[in-house]
């Protein structure tokens, strides 16, 4: 019995996979980060940090869901530029058209120059084994960056 | 850290040979249990069928010219490893037409898009590379599932001397029970 059920979840096909737009604004100064996630997986992971019954992007939606939202995302995404931690600031979210995700919008301001950024994706690590969190990132001059945060490497970090 | 291209290369590659979700090798597994390594070239031609099949829906649902229900195509991706099967244990000589790989393609590149979607990202004019690149990390699996189950067969017929009709039963066997729970697990509800 034991097997059979080993044997059904490991046939199940979900795929787990964030991916996530960091953009340097050099006229505004800025960093706007956007994470686009899967409602459910989202909801699993605000839950085990004990944000109950949220109801994300419904009617229903708890009045404390941003906050819980904010506070998952402040623990488990981090920047660093030139190896100083920076607090971005969570602006809300948006139902993705598929119904079935959400986009996320962050932003840091006042940024004084930098020739390194360190970005640290542990989101939904924790929920589970086989995630995969993609970043693109756009720094100074435009450049392009992109890596994939997953068990065994969350961190990385771009010199421009 | 890794340029655009080698991640969705990677992501390509990872997401056909992923052991958790291993609905896509069982399909290839059975496409190619009733060849004989010597017949590599039929098997490719099999295989370029199920490519041109699978690249075609990928590219269109990837743009939106097609939407359709994950729930369903995550259903029909085991139903047609459960067809495929059956044929390899009903027709002993007869190869299954290249042009149900081609439509059993069709149902594989949906798949392939509901998760090329969920990774793909905005910037200017990279989306074809990205798509490029997720195909071709697919194509490279694809390609390295084959040598593995060929090399397979060449050990089971040649060393160890099992019958091919042995073979094929027990092979097509395996990916027809294992494909028929899956499907029934996600009868779309």
């Amino acid at each position: 019995m034991n097997f059979l059920l080993l044997l059904i979840s490991l046939i199940t096909h979900d795929f787990h996979v964030s991916k996530c737009l960091v953009e340097y604004n050099e006229k505004n100064k800025s960093i706007e980060i956007s994470l686009h996630l899967f409602l459910d997986d989202f909801e699993d992971a605000l839950k085990y940090i004990g944000g109950k019954n949220l109801f994300l992007c419904t009617e229903k939606e708890n009045l404390e869901a941003e906050e819980w939202i904010a506070t998952y995302l402040k623990r488990k995404f981090k920047l660093e530029l030139n190896g100083h931690p920076i607090e971005f600031q969570y602006l809300g979210k948006e139902q993705a058209s598929d119904l079935m995700s959400v986009w996320c919008y962050m932003e840091i301001t006042d940024i004084q120059e930098f020739s390194e950024i360190t970005i640290t994706n542990e989101i939904l690590l924790e929920i589970f084994d086989d995630q995969k969190n993609i970043i693109s990132l756009i720094g100074p001059g435009k450049k392009k960056e992109m890596m994939i945060s997953a068990k065994g490497g969350v961190t990385h970090s771009v010199r421009f | 850290m890794a340029s655009e291209f080698f991640t969705y290369l990677s992501l390509g590659f990872d997401h056909i040979s992923d052991l958790q979700g291993y609905d896509h090798i069982l399909f290839i597994v059975s496409l190619c249990a009733i060849y004989k390594i010597k017949e590599w070239k039929k098997v490719a031609i099999l295989v370029t069928a199920f490519t041109i099949g699978h690249s075609l829906t990928l590219a269109l649902a990837a743009f939106d010219s097609i939407k359709i229900q994950s729930s369903y195509i995550e259903f029909l991706i085991p139903i047609t490893i459960l067809l495929n099967s059956f044929s390899n244990i009903l027709q002993r000589n007869i190869s299954i037409s290249y042009l149900t790989a081609t439509i059993f393609g069709l149902i594989h590149g949906l798949g392939f898009s509901n998760f090329f979607k969920s990774a793909t990202l905005p910037g200017e004019g990279s989306f074809i590379r990205q798509l490029f690149a997720f195909n071709l990390g697919v194509e490279i699996g694809q390609l390295m599932i084959v040598g593995i189950i060929l090399f397979l067969s060449y050990l089971a017929l040649n060393i160890g001397k099992i019958k091919q009709r042995e073979w094929i039963l027990f092979i097509s066997g395996g990916t027809a029970g294992l494909s028929l729970m899956m499907a029934l697990e996600r009868i779309p509800g």
